[in-house]
């Protein structure tokens, strides 16, 4: 029997289970006959029941972009299929080659789908295309040919899909914005984005408020692109993705 | 397709093994399918949204490279916790020793100033789970998330921890004792069943 009321700490263990007999025993006596140090038991209990209860907001869409975009980029600069590193970078230069002559994307996947079949399938969704096709980012600074436009549009997370779309509309009309160098740095962005396909658009603009290049690459069918949202950092050697998503177009 | 089992169809381990032998497709699976679980983790652990993407972002990416260093004998899933809650650690201890608000900047420091700086029990009333979440130290709120507000099991919360079960036990019951005070007005929201002791409010120890 104890006289001495009982703090939180003291309730909270003994409602674990892990004190020992003899306290647990005086502190079951001591809650038999006081009505305060069973309020406080209350109040412990229920801190369980409030956490059980908290609303669990989802993840923002915007974050999920960001967080696929970011597994998108180490998928790309990083190729777990290491140990086909030497093989890939043959391939990647008969790739460039092709590309060059105008063959586009199928004559690259052709040659990787005989090279390596047990790796990579015809049919992939876009991270896994990723994969393969951007392993010749290891060469030195392959070229894309691309033309930078700036349709001067204000990209959004909620908008992307219509904004890009709007602007690949433009820019094969053409004419009706301005038209600019591209960097070498933002060339170097580009072949490393798109891993030797032509992109459809490359658009100098904001994203989210920010500056930002929108590429835009065949997707997976003729339906969609493939869209990437690059930041200011981006170059040969640093992706900085913001955002990529399958569009349609 | 290798394995002979659809991607949706794999067990995690396998899909683990599959990503780390180069399957382009079996990371994304995994991330699909825990995503919402670890941004629950993330978030609660450290309270803000910003912060647990990137500490998620972190976690799936050192999941993403260290997939090879598995050891079997675990779960994907406690592995992939155990990859969060640490990451979630890294940012804590990052924000500590680097404060994010540059120093002698008087505008940006007001402008990320508590709108509430009136340390009343007023103000302790005014905290929501999440704020009060974040007083009490981070072993004990790694422990609740996981066991009071995830609904683990004691022994697997252990796993992820990587401490006896009767740590997980200690650390639950004193993050609790302190979380009675700050959270005493929100047990009669939502029409709780313990309606009669409402007057005592802010339950302030004898």
């Amino acid at each position: 029997m104890t006289a001495a009321h009982l703090d939180y700490e003291a309730l909270a263990d003994f409602a674990e289970g892990i004190l020992d007999d003899a306290t647990a025993t005086s502190t079951e006596e001591h809650l038999a006959h006081c009505d305060d140090c069973r309020r406080r038991a209350a109040d412990v209990a229920e801190v369980s029941r409030v956490l059980a209860r908290a609303p669990m907001p989802p993840m923002p869409a915007h974050l999920v972009d960001r967080l696929d975009a970011a597994l998108a980029a180490e998928a790309a600069s990083h190729s777990p299929v290491h140990r086909h590193h030497r093989r890939f970078q043959f391939i990647a230069a008969a790739a460039a080659a092709v590309v060059l002559v105008g063959g586009g994307a199928a004559a690259v996947r052709t040659v990787m789908d005989d090279g390596d079949s047990s790796n990579v399938t015809g049919t992939q969704p876009p991270m896994a295309d990723r994969t393969a096709s951007t392993a010749p980012g290891i060469l030195a600074a392959p070229h894309v040919p691309f033309t930078l436009v700036r349709t001067g549009t204000k990209y959004t997370s909620a908008a992307l899909d219509s904004q890009v779309a709007g602007a690949m509309s433009k820019s094969t009309v053409g004419g009706n914005h301005a038209m600019s160098a591209a960097s070498d740095i933002l060339g170097a962005c580009v072949a490393r984005v798109s891993g030797g396909k032509p992109p459809l658009l490359v658009d100098a603009a904001t994203y989210e408020g920010r500056t930002a290049t929108v590429i835009a690459l065949p997707g997976p069918d003729t339906a969609h692109a493939d869209v990437w949202v690059v930041g200011e950092r981006c170059s040969g050697s640093d992706s900085d993705v913001l955002v990529r998503r399958q569009v349609s177009r | 397709m290798r394995g002979g089992r659809s991607i949706e169809a794999a067990p995690d381990k396998e899909l683990l093994r599959r990503h780390a032998d180069g399957d382009p497709d079996a990371f994304s699976e995994l991330v699909h399918r825990h995503r919402d679980r670890m941004w629950a983790v993330a978030l609660r652990t450290l309270g803000d949204q910003e912060e647990a993407a990137d500490a998620l972002q972190e976690a799936f990416l050192s999941a993403y490279r260290a997939a090879g260093r598995f050891r079997g004998d675990a779960a994907v899933t406690t592995w992939l916790h155990r990859i969060v809650v640490n990451a979630c650690l890294d940012r804590l201890r990052r924000r500590a020793i680097r404060p994010v608000v540059p120093m002698g900047d008087d505008a940006t420091l007001d402008s990320v100033a508590p709108k509430n700086l009136d340390p009343t029990s007023a103000h302790e009333l005014s905290l929501d789970v999440s704020q009060a979440l974040q007083r009490i130290p981070f072993e004990q709120r790694a422990a609740l998330v996981l066991v009071d507000m995830m609904g683990y099991a004691v022994d697997d919360a252990a796993k992820v921890l990587d401490v006896p079960p009767g740590t997980i036990k200690s650390r639950c019951a004193r993050g609790r004792a302190r979380l009675a005070p700050l959270l005493g007005h929100l047990r009669n929201q939502g029409g709780g069943p313990t309606v009669e002791s409402a007057e005592e409010g802010g339950g302030k120890t004898a």
